[in-house]
């Protein structure tokens, strides 16, 4: 398949901003009682541009929730929090000051946190483009940050060069907490949310 | 005493006395169900109203997902609590959750999944004859809920209080 054009991506990031402004962030900034803002950035066969990214030493292992949506698109959301501040969100969740080690319960708490961001995306996905998507539940894991970000985009984009990542990061304007949401799909059905979403607000 | 944390979209019953129930729920509900008389008691964490999978029917639902449609949950929990000698007849349910977290979405929003699952496991309940003792629903924050088989109190606690409330 023909690799997508620059305009063809900034659609996409036009798309998926609206989706976040208008849903994600409010719901995120509601769960936490901070505002959260974001930014975007795409990058078509995201993974060997994303592997390029150098962390701390101490900030290698992260913690990462995961969810899947199927139906008339396929796309995969993959939530990679640095531990340092998943504790921050887990504290907060549970009322704490804060917290030494994730507790199971933590566990449950940031779970439900991505459950609640990826409904609301998937909600709006479907208010601008008419899919529908059945959203899985979370699933957590605590690894690298290459190996949960690889073995994520494996499962739903085959070849991997097919990739195509959108890497949008939460900022909480009073905590500093930061969230990164990685938006996972092939070309195919890239394009498919790019075209459903120009005919949805054409037809608005 | 044995902690047991549900997953999202999962569900436990258990017939230890000595077992605590806990979960985090934000838009999602806890559902307690327990016997007064027997130390009988589940807890699902309700993602969902119903399935409307067309490939995957309720029985083939593996157990780890037993708790994430509404429907399901309460099936599977009434049938593993009678399985542990709970009478149907005694049967009483305490529930916790459904923030408005999708609040700033509209009330026409169709992900309003809070309101939705609230509204079908009230049907649920009531088409089972099983009262609901106590709840803490609505609002627009998460919260953790712990079920104590032994006492079947439930506890709530969210991050604007500072010690929970038994319910």
């Amino acid at each position: 398949m023909n690799e997508l054009e620059k305009n063809d991506l900034k659609e996409l990031e036009n798309t998926f901003d609206s989706f976040l402004v208008s849903k994600t962030s409010g719901a995120l900034s509601m769960m936490l009682g901070d505002t959260f803002k974001h930014r975007i950035n795409i990058v078509e066969n995201g993974l060997s541009k994303f592997k390029k990214i150098k962390l701390a030493p101490d900030e290698m292992k992260i913690c990462s929730v995961h969810l899947f949506g199927k139906g008339d698109t396929e796309i995969s959301i993959l939530y990679t929090i640095k531990q340092k501040y998943a504790k921050k969100i887990i504290a907060k969740l549970l009322g704490q000051e804060s917290m030494d080690e994730i507790s199971e319960l933590g566990i449950s708490a940031v779970t439900e946190l991505g459950n609640i961001m990826t409904g609301s995306f998937l909600n709006a996905l479907s208010e601008g483009t008419g899919f529908k998507v059945k959203q899985s539940t979370p699933n957590f894991v605590e690894d690298d940050l290459s190996v949960v970000v690889e073995n994520r985009a494996q499962e739903i984009v085959i070849p991997i060069d097919n990739l195509v990542l959108t890497d949008v990061e939460f900022v909480g304007t009073d905590s500093g907490t930061k969230i990164h949401m990685l938006i996972m799909q092939d070309r195919q059905n890239t394009r498919k949310i790019i075209e459903n979403a120009k005919n949805g607000s054409e037809n608005n | 005493m044995a902690l047991k944390i549900i997953d999202v979209g999962g569900m436990e019953v258990t017939e230890e006395k000595d077992s605590v129930l806990k979960t985090f729920v934000g838009s999602c509900i806890a559902l307690c169900l327990y016997d007064p008389a027997k130390n009988v008691a589940g807890m699902a964490h309700v993602m969902l109203p119903t399935n409307s999978s067309k490939k995957l029917k309720n029985e083939q639902i593996p157990r780890s997902l037993q708790g994430k449609y509404a429907d399901v949950a309460i099936d599977s929990m009434l049938t593993e609590m009678l399985g542990h000698g709970a009478s149907p007849k005694r049967i009483r349910a305490k529930l916790a959750g459904g923030a408005k977290v999708f609040q700033h979405e509209g009330d026409s929003s169709a992900f309003d999944v809070g309101k939705s699952n609230l509204e079908m496991i009230y049907k649920l309940l009531k088409k089972h004859n099983i009262p609901i003792i106590s709840k803490d629903v609505g609002k627009s924050h998460g919260r953790w809920v712990k079920f104590v088989v032994d006492t079947k109190d439930m506890f709530i606690g969210d991050y604007f209080k500072i010690a929970e409330t038994k319910l």
